[in-house]
């Protein structure tokens, strides 16, 4: 067996606890890594932009089929383009 | 780290809202047992690199706060787990995945002798994650 993370899913019921309108969201994730909890909520949303700097999460995240709902990038925070006031839901996710 | 914050401020409509989801306290216990019964056997070790940008995350977030550039509407904590049949999959694990942070070998030998003891025992690290959600406070 493969190491488990989470399997209890606290993760992501906290997350869904605070954010009771997530079907209808456009959410930008900061620092999603290879996607393990980008995959967890995206059904949920309207739409996810995610990215991360680190290109070999992103490949990892991009090795597996993405959801039609999941945009991803590699990219940084401080050089990603986004249009000011679009957004529903940031998540920093494990990043700040 | 308070740059990353006014960014997505920038980006949020006015009704948005930014989740700010990371480790309550920078260092994992390492735990072995059962379904019954568990305890604690060490922590990782995490560097002082990883401490102080868990300490000025924890600076940049009160700044905003204190800056009105953020209000806080809910926060929450709750118990991440990550399971591994053995020590040394752990120690792996957290060597592949995680930066300035290690299993050290006093606690992977502490880890390995104690999952030995309890019959279809488990491994684990326990971390305490806090969840926020803040709003952001437009001047205009």
């Amino acid at each position: 067996m493969s190491l488990q993370l989470d399997p209890e899913e606290h993760e992501i019921e906290a997350l869904v606890a605070l954010l009771p309108n997530l079907h209808s969201s456009r959410v930008v994730e900061v620092g999603c890594g290879d996607g393990r909890l980008t995959r967890r909520y995206a059904a949920r949303a309207a739409s996810v932009f995610a990215f991360d700097p680190d290109e070999t999460a992103v490949n990892a995240f991009r090795s597996q089929a993405l959801p039609d709902n999941v945009d991803v990038r590699c990219e940084s925070v401080d050089r990603i383009e986004i249009l000011p006031g679009t957004v529903d839901v940031v998540i920093l996710s494990w990043s700040l | 780290m308070v740059d990353a914050l006014c960014r997505s401020r920038d980006w949020l409509k006015a009704d948005g809202c930014l989740i700010d989801l990371r480790p309550a306290d920078p260092t994992p216990e390492v735990m072995v047992g059962s379904r019954d019964q568990s305890r604690a056997v060490g922590t990782l070790t995490v560097e002082t690199a990883r401490q102080q940008r868990h300490a000025a995350a924890d600076r940049a977030l009160a700044r905003v706060l204190d800056r009105e550039l953020f209000i806080l509407e809910e926060a929450r904590e709750f118990i991440f787990h990550r399971f591994a049949d053995t020590a040394d999959e752990l120690r792996d694990y957290v060597a592949s995945k995680w930066k300035e942070t290690r299993l050290d070998e006093i606690t992977h030998r502490r880890a390995a002798k104690a999952l030995s003891f309890v019959p279809g025992g488990r491994l684990w690290l326990r971390e305490e994650v806090a969840i926020r959600r803040l709003k952001p406070v437009r001047f205009d």
